[in-house]
């Protein structure tokens, strides 16, 4: 019946087919549009490819779809790498995939390095380049989205960290057709305002595509002509953009650039209040050193030779000490209500202390302090004020100096 | 429109440091220590005043039918 016929039984032939199939096919890369796609609890994803003449099921396992780096989805145009098997228990084949990727991407991709290569070469991104970032703005400029959580987060963390800071946002597109040259403009007409620190641009997280217009040459000029530094905060930590590249500084989020273009209030106040602590400190130095220089004089000078040498400074000495009376007086009316705290300590360098150690001050009528001799006619009066009470006195005549 | 808040922040707090250093600098006479630390009092007055005071302003850059700007208050 059958005698020279060659019968192969299924699993015989199925073999056969499996073993060409899989070794002609052992990697391919197919395009195709995903259709019914699910992610399976256990993690694997099955979906078929099809485009308008033919299907094709696959099956993309857990351990390789973890890396994917977008979602898989309905009538996506995609990029496929794999092998095609055959499942001999049902006649069927498939491909199994190995990687995956948009369709799209691979022309974005090439763009993307082409302006890199390209704006790199021109010194776009060199450090040269770079702005230093104002270290106390006084007002920040914002180009994004009016209604992204970008614009939200960055306003948080502003009026919490930094009230002093005003801020200016222009709204602009940040993704689909124009959205590069709006937010170009966006950067053009805050620069133009002339009153503006730094700049910020930026949007929240989404596909290569949602992010492109960042990657666009009109917006990487607009970056490096502009005279205001600018902040770009594009996306997540992991998504750098040519913006990113050209921008004077690149913060990994939006948040992290509110954080980074402002000093906070409370740095602010401390450094205030330290500076403050200083001032005191410094007087209260220079003032104590002004003292041990008097002190040191008077001791030496009397030591030595009692009358003389003191008569020769004495001019020098009351120049110092109406200078201090002079200016303690004026210090101490002024700031006595403001500064109580400090006043206590001046309390113990009051200049009457030295008027009862025997000095006086000779006022002329105008009120002003006599410090040289000349400043008085003979036949004139004036004012002196000693340790207890004042005086008035007339000059009669000048004396020779040491005398 | 504009308020009264023209102090230069960066400015005053770098005057305030230099006033501090030069008083440290024991090279001052008694008359100009005295001016210069009155100076550095107020500079603190101002520059705490300025920040307890901060209150911070949000505006929108807003464009209308013939391409001119003009800044609006935000409400968000």
């Amino acid at each position: 019946m059958s005698g020279n016929r060659t019968t192969l039984t299924v699993s015989e032939i199925t073999a056969q087919i499996k073993g060409q199939i899989e070794s002609q096919f052992s990697r391919v890369w197919v395009r195709g549009e995903i259709s019914n796609f699910k992610h399976h609890s256990s993690g694997h994803m099955y979906f078929t490819v099809k485009d308008a003449g033919a299907e094709l099921r696959c099956v993309m396992f857990r351990g390789f779809n973890q890396s994917l780096h977008f979602k898989p989805e309905n009538g996506m145009d995609v990029m496929i790498q794999g092998k095609i098997t055959v499942y001999e228990l049902r006649g069927q084949y498939q491909l199994m995939v190995q990687l995956m990727e948009p369709a799209g991407i691979g022309t974005l991709y090439l763009a993307f390095e082409a302006l890199k290569k390209q704006l790199m070469g021109e010194g776009l991104f060199d450090e040269s380049k770079k702005q230093l970032l104002p270290s106390y703005p006084k007002r920040i400029g914002i180009v994004t989205s009016p209604t992204g959580a970008a614009l939200r987060d960055m306003l948080n963390i502003l009026k919490r960290r930094a009230p002093q800071v005003d801020i200016i946002i222009r709204p602009a597109l940040v993704q689909g057709d124009g959205a590069a040259a709006d937010v170009a403009a966006g950067v053009q007409a805050l620069e133009s305002m002339s009153n503006i620190d730094l700049i910020i641009i930026g949007r929240g997280g989404g596909s290569l595509e949602d992010l492109w217009a960042f990657n666009e040459e009109i917006l990487a000029r607009a970056i490096g002509d502009c005279s205001i530094p600018i902040m770009s905060a594009v996306g997540h930590e992991t998504d750098v953009t040519i913006s990113d590249m050209v921008a004077d500084l690149r913060a990994p989020t939006p948040s992290a650039a509110a954080e980074l273009a402002s000093t906070s209030i409370s740095e602010l106040s401390q450094r205030i209040r330290h500076q403050k602590n200083q001032l005191h400190r410094a007087l209260e130095n220079r003032l104590n050193q002004l003292w041990q220089e008097l002190d040191h004089l008077v001791d030496r000078q009397s030591l030595q030779h009692p009358r003389m040498m003191i008569m020769r400074n004495r001019e020098k000495l009351d120049i110092i000490m109406h200078q201090i009376d002079f200016s303690m007086h004026q210090f101490l009316s002024m700031k006595s209500t403001k500064l109580k705290g400090f006043e206590k300590e001046l309390s113990v360098l009051n200049p009457s202390d030295i008027l009862h150690r025997g000095y006086s001050i000779a006022f002329s009528d105008d009120g002003s302090i006599i410090r040289h001799a000349d400043d008085v006619n003979a036949g004139e009066t004036f004012v002196l004020k000693t340790g207890s009470g004042r005086f008035s006195a007339e000059k009669k005549k000048m004396l020779p100096n040491s005398g | 429109m504009a308020k009264q808040k023209i102090l230069d922040f960066e400015a005053a707090l770098r005057r305030l440091e230099e006033i501090v250093a030069s008083l440290e600098g024991e090279n001052e006479s008694l008359e100009k220590s005295l001016t210069l630390f009155e100076e550095g009092v107020k500079l603190t007055e101002t520059l705490r005043s300025h920040l307890d005071t901060a209150e911070q302003r949000i505006q929108v850059l807003m464009k209308d039918g013939d391409g001119n700007t003009s800044e609006k208050d935000f409400e968000g």
